[in-house]
């Protein structure tokens, strides 16, 4: 048994303490597959980290305890191991971009006024943390769906709703974070 | 703990549920009230639903370099992609409905065509069917001035395209500033413009979205020469469910509203007809003239679906003139690009150009002109120096440029003329006709619930503005019972102004003098009953017609003692009592009180104008000629049954406070 199916299982029996112990585990697993997976590729590929966590389930955690407990729990905490994934690669792209590597970047090359995904990204990020504080349950739908790659029907099981509210409340919350996002921009 | 705006959320929720965007919106409008703050953030939410590249929707991917990228699902660009028979070799256009490519068809025949790529998630299945349905007229159009289309389809994933003859040109009113066209030059392009409307039109083909992008122009052979294009093609992408109407093109962020007909912006926006592309026209016309939109709404579409429709169907267009007159500083390039300095253009706008353009543009389609045979004849006639039907304001625009110029801070009194102002124009056209009462009825009852429209959307425009009210405004308007009566108020307007415009006849029906003045009374009576408002403001309306009446009766029919002109003059004199006017009110009861006693001592209506007169006197301070009358007056009253009127009349006066003397 890996570690990460006895934490699920200690998680289930109401340990509290091993919720916090999911993530760091599971942070590190994704980390290294998707380091080792950019690297041996041929070049060009890229990766797509919904994926990736799908993968590290079947992986981890198997089909051998395949219950929808245990899937509520790993993909509850892949969805933020991959979310912290993915805004440490956006906040260093953004340290490059605003000085160490300057580059002479011609007038040309920009061809897009739009902010980059990796600004793009932390915007949605920060905006996120704040519904987080508002409403956790939407903010949780919209993690298992983006950073977790599950289908709105899928969390709507994980997060114990009906599948049409689960709609509705994405709905909702999609306009909400892209008004939270264009507001901070006007800022 | 803080939370989402629970509110917000709700309002948001049941909104999206909503398939036709003018329903939806009516209902967060209504669901809202009086929460600006709240509307405005719900509506953001909404607009913010059709945003197709928020971060969200996308797949994202890392790359090598440990880049941050998305996916977009779809591609767009579809140069190289082979379409049912046609090749598409490169990418020419790209409009608001979609992008345009240059593409070879090899079979039947080899020619080069232009294939239009429609971005709209539309139906595609009923698109294709509709437009098949349009074939036959499309076929018969026949005109250098029409781009003929060719054929529909869809592509691999279901977009909808169609086929159409390659033409080349920029759009008009791009084409004419860049070569600086004068004046005469952009009216001539125009003229040919609207022959070949006027053909499409004759074959029984609306085009229902023209706008400069559609007409191309260029120059050949030293001649300019405009192509419509698109012809077929917005009936066929105009979806047909109930409720759904041409603003779903707003709401799909699709070109700009600046020249969609106020009818399109309807619920019920089918009912368009060719008044609609003539409206179009004139929003082109325009903007060749003036270089500026009717309504500038570009900068606006964004942001609030609401008030564009409030806009397009309420907002008079400035003349073309004035709007020229104020482009002097920020858009100097006009006047350059028509080779006038800014006050030989305004002037030269000024009068026929206004009057025409404005014809067009008219809210009420059928203020505008009814063919474009008729637009283009009155164009002839400016540029021949001839007299222009236009030039006769649109009653209509005339009457919301008043309303809108004095807003809220009108008197009830200056609303009720500029009505009167308005509907003059519409009774002197009348026909005179007795068989056509009951058409006039229905076209009054039209007219009334237009302006019922105009006057709640009016409403709604003084909420958006805040705008503090005057004492006027709150007293006419915050009541809900008030305004659902506005139409009743309009009718009774409307009625009114027939009697005082068509002496001897109402609708078209003979009437004596002494009718005209009763039904003006009733209809006065009518009015101030459902508007509340001080009586005397109201009273000034019958007066004129009652004050002819008399006149009339005086002179001609009755004589002067006829007991039907001292009914008249009971009436006028309880109307100048009534609204305080008790001098006007003595003299006219007098007069009256003298016919009465000259005809029959013993008579009600006798007894009635001693009453009224007293009681001006009373009021008026002359309380010791007022008290004379008291013993006939009671005298009289014992030998009336106890259930008659003149019982609470004369309670009336007894109660009446005595005036200061003066």
């Amino acid at each position: 048994m890996t570690d990460i199916t006895r934490i699920i299982q200690a998680v289930a029996a109401g340990e509290a303490s091993a919720t916090d112990d999911l993530m760091p585990v599971i942070y590190s697993d994704l980390k290294r597959l998707a380091t080792s997976k950019l690297a041996n590729e041929a070049s060009g590929h890229t990766l797509q980290p919904t994926a990736l966590v799908h993968e590290a389930y079947m992986r981890l955690v198997g089909s051998s305890s395949d219950s929808w407990q245990n899937r509520a729990h790993f993909f509850g905490a892949a969805a933020e191991a991959m979310r912290r994934i993915l805004i440490d690669h956006a906040r260093r792209k953004k340290r490059i971009k605003r000085g160490g590597n300057a580059k002479r970047v011609y007038l040309s090359d920009i061809t897009d006024i739009q902010p980059n995904e990796s600004e793009q990204l932390l915007a949605l990020d920060e905006a996120l943390s704040e519904l987080e504080l508002l409403d956790k349950k939407k903010a949780e739908l919209v993690k298992l769906k983006f950073f977790g790659g599950m289908k709105l029907s899928e969390a709507a099981k994980i997060l114990d709703i009906p599948s049409r509210t689960a709609d509705r409340y994405w709905a909702y919350a999609r306009a909400w974070l892209q008004r939270h996002v264009s507001e901070q921009d006007d800022e | 703990m803080r939370t989402v705006d629970i509110r917000e959320q709700e309002i948001f929720l049941e909104a999206i549920e909503i398939a036709s965007p003018i329903a939806r919106l009516d209902y967060v409008f209504q669901a809202c009230g009086d929460n600006i703050n709240l509307r405005d953030r719900v509506q953001q939410l909404l607009s913010l639903q059709n945003n197709e590249s928020f971060i969200l929707d996308r797949e994202v991917t890392l790359d090598q370099a440990g880049n941050i990228r998305t996916d977009q699902s779809e591609v767009s660009d579809l140069t190289g992609v082979t379409v049912g028979k046609y090749h598409l070799v490169r990418q020419i256009g790209s409009g608001g409905m979609g992008d345009v490519y240059l593409a070879e068809q090899k079979e039947p025949i080899r020619r080069r065509v232009a294939v239009k790529v429609i971005k709209l998630g539309l139906d595609t299945k009923s698109f294709i069917a509709r437009f098949n349905a349009e074939r036959q007229a499309l076929a018969v159009m026949d005109h250098r001035g029409i781009t003929k289309v060719y054929d529909a389809g869809s592509t691999a994933t279901g977009r909808p395209y169609f086929v159409m003859e390659l033409v080349s040109g920029e759009d008009i009113t791009l084409f004419c500033d860049d070569s600086r066209l004068n004046l005469e030059q952009r009216l001539s392009i125009f003229g040919e413009l609207c022959k070949a409307i006027q053909h499409a039109h004759q074959k029984g083909l609306i085009h229902r979205d023209l706008k400069p992008s559609n007409i191309l122009v260029s120059k050949k052979d030293g001649e300019f020469v405009s192509k419509v294009i698109d012809f077929g093609v917005s009936k066929a992408t105009h979806s047909r469910v109930p409720g759904q109407t041409d603003l779903t093109r707003l709401a799909c962020m699709i070109g700009t509203p600046d020249y969609m007909s106020p009818e399109q912006t309807d619920t019920q926006g089918n009912d368009q007809d060719i008044r609609t592309d003539i409206y179009s026209l004139g929003a082109v016309l325009y903007e060749l003239l003036t270089g500026s939109t009717t309504f500038e709404l570009e900068g606006l579409k964004q942001k609030n679906l609401l008030s564009i429709r409030e806009i397009i169907q309420t907002r008079a267009v400035e003349a073309p003139s004035s709007r020229v007159a104020k482009l002097v500083d920020s858009k100097p390039q006009v006047f350059r690009d028509r080779g006038l300095e800014p006050k030989e253009l305004a002037s030269a706008l000024r009068g026929n150009l206004d009057a025409i353009v404005l014809k067009c543009l008219a809210k009420d389609r059928a203020e505008r002109y009814p063919s474009i045979a008729e637009l283009a004849a009155d164009l002839e006639r400016h540029m021949n120096g001839d007299h222009v039907t236009a030039v006769r304001p649109s009653p209509i625009a005339y009457y919301v440029r008043q309303f809108k110029k004095h807003k809220w801070l009108l008197s009830i009194s200056s609303a009720v003329v500029t009505l009167l102002l308005v509907i003059s124009f519409i009774s002197l056209r009348s026909a005179n006709n007795a068989t056509r009462f009951a058409e006039k009825a229905i076209e009054a009852e039209g007219l009334a619930k237009q302006r019922l429209n105009q006057l709640v959307v009016a409403r709604r425009d003084a909420q958006l503005e805040k705008s503090k009210s005057q004492s006027f405004e709150k007293r006419y308007w915050e009541k809900e019972h008030t305004y659902r009566n506005e139409g009743a108020v309009i009718a009774a307007i409307i009625d009114f102004n027939q009697l005082r415009l068509n002496p001897g006849e109402f609708y078209g029906i003979t009437i004596s003098p002494w009718l005209r003045s009763q039904l003006a009374i009733r209809f006065e009576n009518k009015i101030a009953y459902l508007v509340p408002v001080s009586k005397k403001d109201t009273s000034i309306l019958g007066d004129t017609v009652l004050l002819r009446s008399i006149e009339e009766m005086q002179r001609i029919e009755f004589g002067p003692t006829s007991e039907l002109l001292a009914e008249t003059l009971d009436l006028l004199g309880e109307k100048y009592l009534n609204s305080g006017r008790y001098d006007l009110a003595i003299d006219t009861l007098r007069n009256s009180l003298y016919i009465h006693t000259e005809n029959d001592k013993a008579s009600e209506q006798r007894l009635r104008a001693m009453i009224l007169l007293s009681k001006s006197l009373k009021l008026n301070g002359a309380s010791s000629e007022a008290e004379s009358y008291l013993p006939t007056i009671r005298r009289n009253l014992e030998k009336l049954p106890a259930d008659s009127r003149l019982h609470g009349l004369v309670s009336e006066l007894e109660a009446a406070e005595s005036g200061k003397s003066q």
